[in-house]
């Protein structure tokens, strides 16, 4: 090699290739030992500082929505769930780009693009028009809009695969309820966003909240998640499941029955209740009207949760608290002669019966089997004022039911001191006092469970994300009156739904009921005045081993009739009659007790001297 | 002609005692790279590497953005590995053509680049990135400018080779090599806007010219025309100025600024790599945030996935192809062995030079490939053309083709490059 070198003639001042690239060999030797070291510094040395800088610039979170928690029926039946939608949104100025191919090689086409092609394709998935579409995109000012608010993940899955630029989408969950209206004042509604109100979805929002999570990730230049980057999830923690004691199919019925009842009586408004005797559990709680709870947009009226919130004077039916203080006071027995007069007046006022009758002669059963004002004047003002507010009171009328439902009125009942001349009267039959459907309802369960009164409840437990059930503390029973007086008071109730008592609508066949009817007064607050009526029904069957209290309430009834029996009765049966089917209680053959309604005034008083006859010692209009 | 018969003979001499030292005795490694047969094997298996971690960077860097675009991950990649089989005949032609060869194709094949490069300006021409240089046949796109640099590189060495003698002459230094030649390329060339194929043109020429032996003096006087020329072109663009403000201007605090994206992206995928890289596959800045991650910036997602040691490794394989030039052009008696080598070296170092310097900050963003690695067909099939007439070159080094031919089989020749101990014969 050194010969072939040496050969070489240089030229005048002509350097040899060899040394010039040699020459070039060096430069490019010092240039890469540069970059060398420049790669040292940015790779090594810097690294750690810019690494940072750069996972920082990438990093994104976005929250994961979290369910909210069921709300479920005794038997696990669905009333309220959450369901993954997914919302769609739009950057407007992207969607021009969107482009569709179809078919390969020489045979591909454009086959959708711009905004009407995008529309196009979206219409395609989700069935809309594509024109709507279309204008809903160019209509959407700045960069972000909502163009679907609501479709189901399958359908975005669908429009996501089409690769719209601008077309993104976010998780939401929206609230469902199967039952629709029948429950939805009880469980309220969910406004938008995601703001509980009115009913359980209000009270119980703590529980059925679940915790939002968060997923942070590096993002990509296209928005994506960059796989093998850092991803941190925390995941959502969906809300608890709400166990309530309402039955469904029992629910449903009375909603439906309450709702037809209302219609064709042109009536303003009905409820029907049905709690079991012995827990003191709601089973069914409907009011007529009620409202769609997937509506988003609803008025406070409509919202109302009548079954606590309407107060109204009880009537009739407040006649038991009358008559179980009489009882429990010694003041009457069963068959205390009672003499009724045709009127009669207190404190200036005069009293009449609901129907015109001459002078009656009826026992203490027969004037609160006939449902008599004046019988039960006779003897109820025998009871001390304050004994007889105590007795009101320990009824649970003035205080709320206990379920804590929002909203709930306690009703008003008057102390002695405010009363008025005519005030003790009148509420010995229900009147110039005022009290929920609930609180009236309770007053039967009393008596249904041999005197001991259980708060209503309507939770029987809540179920945690982990799958732990914890039942909700259930009250405990307080003794009102002696079990002999709930007897007495369930004996005397069986003769009113007889198809010879007042209220032969009432009865079902197989089943004995004890109940009552009320046709109260109704007053009227936009007139100002009491118009029309309050027609009831409250009952227990069956009488000789209650499982079921169901109360029907029909306000303002213009149609048929105005008269408790006649308007709440057949829907009190038909009520009752599923609920008991419903449970398996099977039908009594045994004969209803007989107890005595009128007495002879010639008959000799047990107890008294000879001579003494029931109509001497009778308690009378003096 | 008499010079080569006489090399030839040279050669068979050299060739007869070869394979005796090479095959009957402990080949050292220090050994076998002063033999003949060591440049070529040197370019083979530096070039052999960086294609084979280019194609297999541009499979990771292309997976995201392509399945993106197509709903295929391998599209790019598969495409990159038909233009590589081509590419490899090509360059497997080429090594085989003999000197004789290459000069007699070195008129037509200039002729033909200029003309393939004018074609740019006709309804052919591709507008692409902001620049025009590239046709449309049949749809497939080519960037002629790619083949003009062999064409250039071939022509020049065939012109320059004669005049060894008289490079002190600047007449017949630059005439017809610069002036019409190298001129009426890179006129067309700048008139697409492509300032990076320029500038790798003009240094090729200018490397040829400075292995020739032209005088340095004139290298002060083209180094200033040159220097207008550059500072002429960037100042008129706003793009290019922005480039070089943000090399320079310290203002590349955050991706967002502008004209700082690329920048601060490559900066982040390299730092994200660090000493030891995030492993293949795994590189985050090619989700779309750094742009070209398969093309221009290969290299900092090489850095991105392995680390320190994969761009060093980059650095060193070039560096090995530099001096496997350098061999050639040192053991060659051909004038035109040296001069064509010394072009294509040019060629491939100053490109690796822009694209490494863009990428670590080192230089303003120019635009040009990492030659062999980055994704882009016409730019590796005429890079592999030109490993051909390297091969070629390297063939004509005394005692080297006869060394080649010496042996019996392809296979065992591979194996010769090996510096290992081999069975007795």
């Amino acid at each position: 090699m050194a010969r072939t070198r040496s050969t070489v003639v240089h030229g005048r001042g002509v350097s040899h290739p060899q040394r010039r690239a040699r020459l070039l060999l060096v430069f490019v030797f010092m240039v890469f030992s540069l970059f060398a070291a420049q790669l040292f510094r940015l790779q090594g040395l810097d690294a750690a500082s810019v690494s940072e800088a750069a996972v920082n610039d990438r990093l994104t979170n976005v929250t994961i929505p979290a369910a909210r928690g069921s709300i479920v029926d005794a038997n696990g039946e669905i009333l309220a769930d959450d369901t993954e939608r997914a919302r769609v949104e739009v950057n407007p100025l992207n969607v021009p780009l969107y482009e569709r191919w179809e078919g390969t090689g020489a045979e591909r086409t454009l086959a959708a693009e711009g905004i009407v092609g995008a529309a196009a394709d979206i219409a395609e998935v989700t069935g809309a028009d594509p024109s709507d579409i279309a204008q809903k995109i160019t209509q959407t000012e700045g960069m972000y809009g909502i163009l679907l608010p609501s479709i189901s993940p399958e359908q975005w899955q669908e429009i996501n695969d089409l690769g719209i630029p601008g077309i993104t989408s976010t998780t939401i969950f929206q609230r469902s309820y199967p039952l629709g209206a029948a429950p939805a004042p009880l469980l309220g509604w969910i406004s938008d966003p995601d703001y509980p109100a009115g009913g359980l979805e209000l009270t119980r929002d703590e529980v059925l909240q679940g915790v939002a999570g968060e997923k942070l990730y590096e993002r990509g230049g296209a928005g994506e998640v960059i796989t093998t980057g850092d991803i941190t999830i925390t995941e959502a923690i969906p809300g608890d499941t709400v166990h309530l004691s309402i039955d469904s199919d029992l629910q449903w019925y009375a909603y439906n029955a309450v709702e037809e009842r209302v219609k064709e009586s042109g009536a303003l408004s009905g409820y029907a209740l049905v709690q079991e005797v012995d827990t003191g559990r709601i089973v069914a709680a409907a009011s007529y009207p009620s409202f769609d709870p997937t509506d988003e947009t609803q008025s406070a009226e409509g919202m109302r949760n009548a079954l606590v919130e309407d107060v109204f004077e009880p009537g009739s039916t407040g006649k038991l608290i009358t008559a179980a203080a009489a009882l429990e006071e010694g003041i009457v027995t069963a068959e205390t002669p009672i003499v009724v007069p045709v009127g009669m007046s207190r404190a200036g006022q005069n009293f009449k019966d609901a129907h015109d009758h001459p002078q009656q002669d009826l026992t203490f059963a027969g004037v609160l089997a006939t449902s008599s004002n004046m019988g039960t004047i006779l003897y109820g003002e025998m009871l001390d004022d304050d004994i007889f507010y105590d007795y009101l009171l320990k009824f649970g009328l003035g205080t709320t039911s206990g379920l804590g439902l929002p909203g709930e009125s306690t009703g008003v009942v008057p102390a002695p001191e405010s009363w008025s001349a005519t005030s003790k009267f009148t509420m010995m039959f229900g009147q110039g006092l005022s009290s929920n459907a609930l609180q009236q309802m309770s007053v039967y369960q009393t008596m249904a469970n041999d005197g001991v009164r259980i708060q209503p409840t309507l939770v029987s437990g809540v179920t945690d994300h982990d799958g732990v059930y914890q039942a909700e503390p259930q009250p405990e029973g307080e003794r009102i009156v002696s079990s002999e007086t709930a007897t007495t008071l369930t004996q005397i109730m069986e003769q009113v739904p007889t198809p010879s008592g007042t209220a032969p609508q009432a009865a079902i066949d197989g089943y004995h009921v004890a109940g009552k009817t009320s046709t109260a007064d109704r007053y009227d607050p936009e007139l100002g005045k009491y118009d029309r009526t309050t027609a009831s029904f409250i009952g227990y069957a069956p009488a000789d081993d209650p499982k079921y209290v169901v109360a029907v309430t029909v306000q303002r009834p213009t149609e048929i009739s105005q008269y408790g029996g006649t308007i709440a009765g057949p829907v009190f049966a038909d009520i009752m009659r599923y609920a008991l089917q419903e449970s398996g209680i099977a039908p009594t053959d045994e004969p209803q007790t007989e107890v005595p309604v009128e007495f002879d005034p010639d008959a000799a008083a047990p107890g008294e001297g000879s001579g003494v006859t029931l109509g001497d010692i009778a308690i009378r209009d003096e | 002609m008499t010079t080569t018969s006489r090399n030839v003979a040279r050669a068979r001499k050299v060739s007869s005692s070869q394979p005796q030292t090479a095959g009957s005795s402990l080949a050292s490694a220090g050994e076998w790279l002063r033999s003949p047969v060591a440049p070529y094997y040197l370019v083979l298996i530096s070039v052999a590497s960086l294609v084979s971690i280019g194609l297999v960077m541009v499979l990771s860097a292309s997976t995201v953005q392509e399945y993106a675009a197509t709903g295929n991950s391998y599209g790019l990649f598969l495409q990159q590995l038909m233009f590589m089989s081509i590419g490899v005949v090509l360059a497997y032609v080429a090594s085989r053509l003999p000197i004789a060869w290459w000069k007699r194709l070195a008129i037509p094949g200039l002729v033909l680049a200029i003309g393939l490069q004018a074609l740019v300006f006709s309804p052919l021409g591709v507008d692409f990135q902001g620049n025009r240089n590239w046709i449309s046949l049949g749809g497939k796109t080519l960037q002629p400018s790619e083949f003009a640099k062999v064409a250039v590189i071939v022509f020049g060495a065939t012109i320059l080779a004669n005049r060894r003698k008289v490079m002190d002459r600047i007449g017949l230094a630059i005439f017809p090599f610069i002036v019409p030649g190298v001129a009426i390329i890179v006129g067309l060339v700048v008139a697409g806007r492509d300032l990076g194929t320029a500038m790798i043109l003009l240094a090729i020429a200018a490397g040829m010219l400075f292995v020739a032996g032209l005088p340095l003096r004139w290298y002060a006087l083209f180094g200033a025309l040159g220097a207008a020329g550059v500072a002429f072109l960037a100042l008129n663009s706003d793009n290019r100025m922005q480039r070089i403000d943000a090399w320079l201007g310290d203002i590349c605090s955050n991706p967002q600024v502008e004209g700082c994206f690329q920048k601060v992206h490559a900066e982040y995928a390299l730092a994200d790599g660090g000493w030891w890289g995030v492993g293949p596959g795994a590189s985050r800045e090619k989700w779309s945030l750094l742009p070209e991650p398969h093309n221009d910036f290969i290299l900092a997602i090489i850095g991105e996935e392995l680390g320190l040691p994969g761009t060093l490794l980059v650095l060193a394989l070039f560096s090995l192809f530099a001096y496997a030039c350098f061999r050639i052009i040192s053991s060659s008696t051909d004038p035109f062995v040296r001069l064509a080598t010394a072009g294509v070296m040019v060629w491939i170092v100053a490109q690796a030079m822009l694209n490494v310097g863009s990428v670590i900050g080192m230089l303003p963003i120019i635009g040009v490939p990492l030659p062999f690695v980055s994704s882009g067909g016409t730019a590796l099939i005429s890079a592999l053309i030109g490993l051909g007439l390297l091969l070629s070159m390297a063939r004509s080094v005394p005692g080297c083709d006869a060394a080649l031919k010496g042996r019996p089989s392809t296979l065992r020749r591979t194996f010769a490059a090996l510096p290992v101990r081999r069975s007795r014969s």
